[in-house]
């Protein structure tokens, strides 16, 4: 794939992709797209040929869990999840879809470097492989996060079986 | 939906790059074995964007006319006046009056891979989505229907499912559709049974 010159171009190739890798996460088409226009309008003024698809693909999940976070955005998400369709979900974590429900249960249980391996393995769907070139960390690292969101989310469900 | 990988999933990465190109022929020959993935990619290929324009920053001048402003903001004062005297407003036929405001139909077209707002002329293989803009908040009904003008039947066509919409600036309705035949179609969208906002797109010749 040709690195893309200027933001304009990259925004026209990479931006329908960037944006359903966004609903994936937030659930809201209209949402994902309001988050890639405020990425790219950030990234116009420190634009560099570096910035690619991978590169995107990284800032677009930062963006979309700093908006699960935000209590205010994380409520009216959930609250329009019910009318959209449900994701294909190809890889599971212990049986369980990631999907905003999940993620915003633990998006106060786990750290950043936790939750963007939580979001490149069960909403991305990379190989830990993948993950470990794409976040630039070992695999054994990678093997490691896994193993403590594994924790968290059976933590978590003995939590709401007991409540 | 669950759907099982035969093997581990080609990411929703690859599958993307693999449809912006150059094309992998490992992930051809995994998807044309695996439906999961298979399913994953016909969504990517099917799937329509409506992105919100880009305005790139207008680079900056070396030297300010402190007069520019003044004369600028008078010339627009003058032509506001001009056009209020000579020009009679016209209905637009793509703006109707909603309970707040009112909405904005638009169309958007997709072609070979080109997105394009404010195309008039369709031809066969083009993917076309409806954009609204209403008083942010409101929650409206919408109906689209699609009239061949002159066409066979006078009943309208129903490309896209009813659905209710939280209004806003250029929300795209859910879905996609073609249009078709030698005669211009008008695009029409319902509201709550009500007004009706319309678009007419003509063949190419």
């Amino acid at each position: 794939m040709e690195p893309v010159r200027d933001p304009q171009s990259a925004y026209r190739a990479y931006g329908p992709a960037l944006v359903r890798k966004a609903e994936r996460i937030l659930r809201s088409r209209e949402d994902a797209v309001d988050v890639v226009h405020a990425l790219f309008v950030d990234l116009i003024p420190r634009w560099n040929r570096d910035m690619d698809l991978p590169y995107l693909y990284k800032s677009v999940t930062n963006r979309c869990l700093n908006a699960v976070r935000d209590r205010a955005t994380r409520a009216r998400l959930l609250e329009r999840e019910g009318a959209s369709v449900a994701p294909v979900a190809r890889v599971r974590l212990e049986d369980h879809v990631v999907g905003l429900g999940l993620l915003a249960a633990l998006v106060d249980r786990l750290d950043d470097g936790h939750l963007e391996v939580l979001v490149a393995r069960f909403v991305d769907d990379l190989t830990q492989d993948e993950i470990a070139d794409h976040l630039g960390l070992s695999r054994k690292t990678i093997g490691k996060r896994l193993d403590r969101i594994r924790d968290e989310v059976i933590a978590l469900r003995g939590s709401e079986v007991a409540s | 939906m669950r759907e099982a990988c035969i093997a581990e999933p080609i990411s929703w990465l690859r599958l993307e790059r693999h449809v912006l190109g150059p094309r992998d022929p490992g992930i051809d020959a995994h998807v044309e074995a695996c439906a999961a993935c298979r399913t994953c990619l016909a969504e990517i290929r099917g799937d329509l964007v409506v992105l919100r324009p880009l305005a790139l920053p207008a680079p900056t001048r070396a030297r300010r006319r402190w007069w520019l402003p003044a004369f600028g903001a008078g010339l627009a004062a003058a032509a506001t006046l001009v056009a209020l005297v000579v020009r009679r407003p016209v209905p637009a036929e793509n703006v109707v009056a909603v309970k707040g405001g009112e909405l904005v139909l638009g169309l958007i077209r997709a072609r070979d891979g080109a997105i394009s707002d404010d195309a008039t002329t369709f031809r066969p293989g083009d993917r076309w989505k409806v954009v609204l803009t209403c008083p942010p908040g409101a929650v409206i009904g919408v109906r689209v229907e699609v009239f061949e003008v002159g066409g066979p039947s006078a009943a309208p066509d129903h490309p896209l499912a009813d659905a209710p919409l939280v209004c806003g600036n250029r929300i795209a309705l859910p879905g996609a559709f073609a249009l078709t035949g030698t005669s211009p179609n008008r695009v029409c969208v319902r509201i709550d049974d009500e007004a009706t906002a319309c678009v007419t797109i003509r063949p190419e010749r």
